[in-house]
């Protein structure tokens, strides 16, 4: 069957995204433990519902959605999303007292596990992940303009924390 | 000129188009600090892509593979192995002796020794919706997609309760236990039918089920497509 043989390519794509997806949690989650429980759960999310993937979406947009959307799940049941996510009000302002610190040299993950989370993940599958803005946007589920200016905040906030031409 | 900054970012990305670009190419041009502006967000990308890089050739944990491979996360007990879990449970296994030795023609025992429904058990399987009135002393519970990637549904039979899982083109019977506490749904009262399941088999759906139970258009979907996926 047809059917048969797209899904076992799907399977083989979804390896090769391995390493870029377990990135992306690393970046969403701050934990590497609790980046791989996210991924192996969306990964069993993702092929209990291929089905839904439409074939002319890329698959990774598709994927980051999901490991978002199990992290955000996690959060929930864990109960302690107040604590972790930033509301759109506060989102505004969290980036701000990095700015204060620009004597500080940060090397670059540890600049963006200081971001808040809508500006990181934003940075995060733009600048990490190379994604354009319009899919960037999609797996947020926000606007295009949303999602671009979270990524301009994210970059002043991370440019004030890395010293130009650090290494990082 | 002024131009904002998420102009510039969007300049540096590549995400504008070519009348945009032109813009912000000439202002680039005439003015010294706005190329500076760019060639900094230019920067930081390539500095985020290198920082990360490194993370890519990190070995994939087995675990994650093991999802892929068997399609069964591999950190967790595999209780649903065909036709192990049978043989797993003894509780299931003497209840479907039982029940199979009452009602022969319910039951069809496989080769292989897992039992698949027949007669009236598959009639309703494959046709009833969970809203449905009962056809003759089956009454469907609800409906579900499992980990395995199989429509699985849960139904009761007079003082018994089960769930059963599409494989192919038969229900294979996974789990079965007396109803105990948990009586049989009134009539009219079919909806909530899976809240008087016993927890047998309640925690056998929760171990199981992706997402929501199946809604009344779900079912008609999958029913239609003869409960298989695709």
């Amino acid at each position: 069957m047809d059917t048969n043989g797209t899904r076992e390519n799907v399977h083989e794509e979804l390896a090769a995204l391995l390493p870029r997806l377990r990135r992306f949690a690393r970046n969403l989650t701050r934990n590497p433990h609790d980046a791989d429980d996210v991924v192996q759960i969306a990964l069993e999310r993702a092929l209990a519902k291929l089905d839904q993937w439409r074939r002319d979406a890329r698959l990774d947009g598709w994927m980051f959605k999901i490991v978002r959307n199990v992290w955000i799940d996690e959060l929930r049941s864990r109960g302690r999303q107040g604590k972790i996510f930033v509301g759109p009000e506060a989102g505004e302002n969290v980036g701000d007292w990095c700015l204060d610190r620009q004597t500080d040299l940060l090397s670059v993950q540890s600049a963006m596990a200081r971001l808040p989370e809508e500006q990181r993940t934003a940075v995060s599958l733009v600048l990490v992940e190379g994604l354009p803005y319009k899919e960037a946007a999609e797996v947020l589920d926000v606007p295009i303009g949303t999602l671009t200016s979270r990524l301009a905040r994210g970059r002043e906030a991370l440019q004030a924390m890395l010293a130009p031409g650090d290494a990082g | 000129m002024s131009i904002a900054d998420e102009t510039l970012m969007a300049y540096a990305d590549g995400e504008l188009d070519s009348s945009a670009s032109a813009v912000v190419e000439a202002a680039m041009k005439a003015d010294p600090g706005i190329a500076r502006r760019v060639a900094d967000y230019r920067e930081q990308r390539e500095r985020l892509r290198a920082a990360y890089e490194p993370e890519l050739a990190e070995p994939v944990p087995d675990r994650l593979l093991a999802v892929l491979r068997d399609r069964r996360p591999a950190g967790r007990p595999r209780r649903w192995r065909y036709p192990a879990s049978l043989a797993a449970s003894v509780v299931v296994a003497i209840g479907l002796a039982v029940f199979a030795w009452q009602r022969p023609a319910l039951l069809k025992e496989r080769g292989d020794g897992a039992l698949a429904a027949s007669g009236d058990l598959a009639r309703s399987l494959s046709d009833s919706l969970s809203g449905d009135p009962p056809a003759g002393e089956v009454r469907i519970g609800m409906s579900f997609l499992a980990r395995g990637g199989e429509y699985c549904r849960t139904f009761t039979l007079r003082e018994s309760a089960g769930l059963a899982c599409r494989r192919g083109d038969r229900w294979l019977i996974h789990d079965f236990t007396e109803l105990g506490e948990a009586r049989a749904p009134q009539s009219g009262d079919y909806r909530t039918a899976s809240s008087t399941l016993p927890p047998a088999i309640l925690s056998a759906v929760q171990a199981q089920i992706v997402g929501d139970p199946l809604d009344r258009a779900g079912e008609q979907r999958a029913r239609s497509a003869g409960w298989r996926r695709r």
